[in-house]
Formats: C-alpha cells, structure tokens, sequence
C-alpha cells in the first residue's frame, strides 16, 4: 500500500472512529484532581474553549448563584431562572492570562474539542488516555447525588447526552454544584395553576426551588461517561467554610 | 252618521297599523363584535394573529383604552396558543424532541418576545357604539405572522447555542449580590 493509501486510510478511521464517538479520554480529563491549578474548558457554538475556560475560572474561584428553577409536574418543561453570577473585574484580570496545556476533540464533524489550561504554563501534563469502554462504574456515581465528610460538599451532576458532547460535559459539572444546593437548603414553593377559559380547564402543579449560594473555590474531581446509554457524570466539591448561604440557617 | 263612524273606524285602525310597523324591528344586521371579529377571522386563517378587543365607558379615550387592554389580555391568549405550535415545529425542525434544556431557552425566548411583541402590538380596525350616553368601542388588534415566526425562529437558532453561557453571568448584578453576602457573613460573625 503506497503512503497515499495510507494516508487516507488514516484519515477515514479516524474519522469514522469520531463520528462514532471517543471512548478514550486523557487522564488529566478523568481525573482533574490530579491538576488542582487547572481549569478545562470547552468549545461549543462557535466559541472557543479559551472563553469558556475564562468564564468558568471566574467561576469557579468565587461566584453567586441566585434565582429560582420551576419545573412543571405535568411534562418535563423546566424554566431555569437561577445563574452563576461572576465579577465582570475578575474576568478581565484574567482575560488572555490562561495558558493552554493539553487538548482533545471531542466531534470532528462539529469541530468540538476541550482544552486544558492553567495560568502557570510549566505545569507537566500526564499524556496517557483511558479508555472507558469496558470500565465498571466507579464508587463516586453510586454514592450520587450528594454526600460531605468533616471538610467537604460532594455532588455528582449527571446528564444524558442527546448530541453535543461537550455540551453534556458542561451540564453535568453545573449539575453537580446545583446538587450541593439543592441536597444542603433552598427555599422551596409548590404552586396550584388552575387555568379557565370558555372552551377548557386545566389543571397544573408547578414548584419553584429558589437558591442563594456564595461559593469559592469549586473543585471538579473526577469524570466519567457511560458509553453505553451516554450518561455523563462528573464530581465536584467545595469546602464547607466556603459555601455561605442564608438558607442554611 | 254611519258613514262618519266608518271613516272613523278606519282612522283608527290606520293609526294602529302604523303605530304597530313603526314598534317593530327588523334586526338582520350583525352586532359590531361579530363584524370585527369575522375580520380578525379572515386574518386568522391568513396565519396571523388577530383578536377583537371591547372597552365601555361614558368617555370616549377611557372606552379605547379598555379595549385595547381586553385585545391586548386576548392577544397573549392567543398568542400562547401559537407559540405551542411554533415549539413543537421548532424542536421537529432542529430534531431535539424532548430536550427540556431546548424548551426551557425556547419558553425564555418566547416569553421575552412576546412581551416585545405586545407592547408593538397596534389596532388595526374599530368600531364606536354610542347608546344613551354609553359608549362601547370594538378594537381588532393583528400581529403580522410572517414577523413574529421568522424573529423567533431566528432567536431561537441565535440562542440554542448560547445557552451554555446564559448559565454564567459576569454581571454588575454580582456587586450587588456579593455585598449582601457579605453583609450575611458579618451577621453570623456577629451572633
């Protein structure tokens, strides 16, 4: 076979191995305890992973969450009216100061990749993948949604993929510190919705969970996807001292 | 003598037949609301959004106004209606049936547009009805469907793929959240 026919023998598997979705992720991804000066970020819609990565380091190193999620009892509809509030100062202090270490793509078709940044460059990576197809599922999950010990908030956000990857990722690590609110106090209110017109009535449940978190320092620890059903599932925690709330009295 | 009694027997009853089609009214004509609202019908089947609006009052502006605050209530209704159909084409259109992340950015989306779209919101007919002092004025009021389907079709595409960053806010709000936070923190130390 001449180095033509190599060439785009090359490509087509690696193509098609990415249509189908990876398996193998790095390790510094699976496990980012390991690189606690480090913060990963995502490419999606168009924007590239250094703006996501800026954002959530804002985020990360102190933020507020506030607002109220509804759901509605009768379908799956949700309105999420709750965010992760970060100084407009802190990103502009960090803005350009983050250094890219390692990179992965997660859909070539998409071009989605996650990236790995630290605003210390010298930082040695592990470049080692784990390949996740025949793993077993970790303690971490089984233990989900929430935990603490002496020192520490535990949440495990999971979320089921329907298309972006990166996108599951990035809801998952927002599950997961929307578990330690949730799972420690919020405010929380059931309402009736009785709606009258001249041709029907209908009745609905509808509930608000309100949250007032100060946060700082989140700590994402570990990763993990089941292949199979295309669970994304990642753990966070944060320091008792530094979660303040005034629902927690 | 007996003619004059039958000329006067005619008189009367001349007088009685015309007294009695003068008491009587042929009614064929349709009420002012069913005329504006068979317009807003025509317009409906185009695939706009049109409702008929009704406000009473002893003024004039007052009676306007009240019908334009009635359309307006009407219109929201209706609008509702469409906005379930559009997010059911929607979500068929970008194949994430039963994506909740989709309809909560498209619920979002919807509610802010069709604030914007309501207060643009203009009459287009009306009718004014005096009756003893009473004044009744019937408003058509018409959204133009082409506008309202394309501007949310286009921000709905615009924000599916932002709402991973609609999550994380740098915002002013944060100041002012931080600084009751804090305010929170000192009164724990306190106690």
């Amino acid at each position: 076979m001449n180095m033509k026919n190599k060439m785009i023998l090359a490509i087509t598997l690696f193509t098609v191995v990415n249509l189908f979705g990876i398996s193998s992720y790095p390790v510094w991804f699976l496990y980012p305890s390991k690189y606690p000066n480090t913060i990963t970020g995502y490419s999606y819609g168009g924007y590239s992973p250094t703006v996501d990565a800026e954002r959530t380091y804002c985020v990360y190193n102190e933020c507020v969450a506030n607002g109220t999620l509804y759901t509605f009892q009768d379908s799956d509809k949700k309105n999420s009216e709750y965010f992760y509030y970060f100084s407009p100062k802190e990103l502009k202090r960090i803005k350009g100061k983050l250094h890219s270490l390692s990179s992965f793509m997660t859909n070539v078709i998409s071009s989605e990749y996650v990236k790995l940044f630290s605003t210390n460059k010298n930082i040695n990576v592990d470049s080692r993948y784990i390949d996740l197809k025949n793993s077993t599922i970790p303690k971490w999950i089984k233990k989900r949604p929430f935990w603490q010990d002496k020192q520490f908030y535990y949440g495990v956000g999971e979320y089921q993929s329907k298309g972006s990857e990166n996108d599951a990722w990035k809801t998952a690590e927002e599950q997961a510190i929307f578990e330690i609110m949730t799972n420690l106090a919020i405010n929380f209110y059931s309402v009736n919705i009785l709606d009258v017109t001249e041709k029907s009535e209908r009745y609905e449940k509808a509930t608000a969970t309100k949250v007032k978190y100060k946060f700082k320092n989140i700590q994402i620890q570990k990763r993990w996807i089941d292949l199979n059903k295309q669970y994304y599932y990642v753990l966070i925690r944060i320091k008792k001292n530094n979660v303040i709330s005034p629902y927690l009295n | 003598m007996k003619k004059v009694l039958i000329l006067l027997l005619l008189v009367v009853f001349g007088l009685i037949l015309l007294t009695g089609c003068g008491s009587k009214e042929v009614s064929g004509k349709k009420s002012p609301y069913m005329q504006m609202q068979k317009q807003a019908n025509q317009y409906n089947k185009a695939g706009a959004v049109a409702v008929v609006g009704q406000g009473e009052s002893s003024r004039e502006d007052i009676a306007r106004k009240k019908s334009h605050v009635d359309a307006r209530a009407n219109l929201a209704e209706a609008l509702n209606v469409k906005v379930q159909t559009l997010s059911k084409s929607f979500l068929e259109e970008v194949g994430t049936t039963g994506d909740t992340e989709i309809n909560e950015a498209f619920s979002r989306t919807t509610k802010t547009m069709a604030s914007s779209v309501l207060k643009g919101s203009l009459p287009e007919d009306e009718i004014m009805v005096e009756d003893e002092g009473k004044i009744t004025i019937y408003t058509l009021m018409v959204i133009n469907p082409s506008t309202f389907n394309q501007s949310l079709m286009d921000e709905m595409n615009k924000s599916k793929n932002k709402k991973l960053y609609e999550r994380f806010r740098s915002s002013q709000a944060y100041d002012e959240l931080n600084n009751e936070m804090e305010a929170y923190e000192e009164s724990q130390i306190e106690e």
